[in-house]
Order: structure tokens, then sequence, then C-alpha cells
């Protein structure tokens, strides 16, 4: 059964995307950190490749000092063998922090 | 916490020092971050930063401050924090940030201060962008 999710973009990368949010559907049962950022990398048209996502040991990464927030919960890093989406899942892409 | 619009730096003090329970304070230290002009490019001068734009994820950036000031409230001798970000567009000279503490003595006052100051800008989701007078931008990441 396919996964949908919901993608939400702050600061840079929705500057970069062009887009506040979007939904993408990964056509798996489970959907890993990768297959994650393969789908994002699709809808954005490749427009967050080096600023957001690095390629490192042959998949996608996020850029240093970038986080995922999951269903309103940020993760301090992606851990690629402990991460799976669900279906539903609202994902934040959030830039380095800087506040004021 | 996370506001779009603020009281005065006077009136923030004011109501922060009403909200101090009992008489163990013995200093009270603030910081304000105000926006600064800056060139676009270290050492050029032709495009000057003219404002900043602040970006904060409702109800998480507000939560992140609070954990941050309740943290640094459990050191000894640290009465009260209060952190007060703002979001929004921001002129040169204007504020963006005020954090409040009050503590028995000064000295823990200015380390819980600054480990304030260092700790919402690494842990809270806040994004800061920059004006430039040519009508460009740039996000900044410290």
């Amino acid at each position: 059964m396919p996964l949908k999710m919901n993608v939400v973009f702050f600061g840079e990368a929705r500057d970069l995307s062009g887009l506040k949010s979007v939904g993408i559907t990964i056509e798996k049962a489970r959907c890993t950190a990768a297959d994650f950022f393969d789908a994002v990398n699709v809808v954005t048209g490749g427009k967050l490749v080096a600023r957001v996502f690095v390629k490192g040991k042959g998949a996608w990464n996020l850029a240093k000092g970038y986080k995922l927030m999951v269903n309103k919960c940020i993760l301090d890093d992606v851990d690629e063998a402990r991460i799976s989406f669900k279906n539903n899942d609202e994902i934040g892409i959030l830039p380095p922090f800087s506040g004021g | 916490m996370i506001k779009e619009t603020a009281p005065s730096f006077s009136e923030l003090f004011e109501q922060f020092k009403q909200s101090i329970r009992g008489h163990e304070g013995g200093a009270i230290v603030s910081f304000t971050g105000i926006v600064r002009a800056d060139p676009r490019s270290p050492g050029t001068t032709s495009v000057q930063t003219t404002g900043i734009e602040i970006e904060a994820i409702e109800g998480i950036s507000s939560a992140a401050l609070q954990d941050i000031a309740t943290g640094i409230e459990q050191r000894p001798g640290i009465i009260k924090v209060t952190i007060v970000h703002l979001t929004g567009t921001f002129k040169l000279g204007e504020p963006m940030v005020h954090v409040f503490v009050c503590a028995a003595h000064r000295s823990e006052a200015f380390k819980a201060l600054e480990d304030c100051v260092n700790l919402y800008k690494q842990k809270t989701p806040l994004w800061k962008k920059e004006l430039y007078s040519d009508g460009s931008t740039k996000w900044i990441s410290h």
C-alpha cells in the first residue's frame, strides 16, 4: 500500500523549493529516510540539492545543520537505520536555526 | 515566548520584575538583540543590510524557548528567566529578542544570560533572513 506524506518547508528550504508544502507518495510499504529524500528531490525538481540535500555514501542525506520535524517532533539527527515514516506523517524540513 | 509584537523594553522589564516572587533576587540582567547594519559581503560596503525577517514555527518555537528558560531556572541561584523572541520584519536598530534573568548574585546571572542566548540560537527553530539595500536577501546561519 503506498504511503502518503505531507512535506512542509521552512525558511531557506521554502525559498529554494518555491513551496510551502507538498504531498508526496512513496510506492512502498516502508519509507526510509533515503526514500523520503529521493521523493522530495523529485517533487522539488532538484532545487534543494547541495544546500539542503547532499550525497553521502551513495544516498541523499541532509546538509549540515538541517533537521527533520516529524509530526511536530524535531529529530536531532537522521539515523537511516532507525527512521521509518508512516502514512499521513507530516514532515518538516528545517534549516539550521538562527535566532536573533 | 514568541510574539509578533512586543511591549517596549521598559514594559517587559517591569512585567519581568513584577513576576518575580520573593526577595531572594539580587540582580536582574538582560540582553536585547537588535538589527545591525552589515555589508552583504565581508570587506565591501556597497550593499548593506536594511532589515531582517524572523520566522518561527507556531507553538514549537515558543515551547523550545520555554524549555530553555525552565532548564536555566533549575540552576542554583537562578530565580527567573524569560525569553521573548519576536517574529516578522524589523528595521535597523529595532529589537528582535529580549532575555531577562534574575539571580541571587550578578556572576551567576551574567553566566545564565550568556548561556540562554547561546542555547536559543542553537536549539530553537527560528530563522533569520537579512534584507539588503539592493533588494537581495540571504538566510543567515550561525
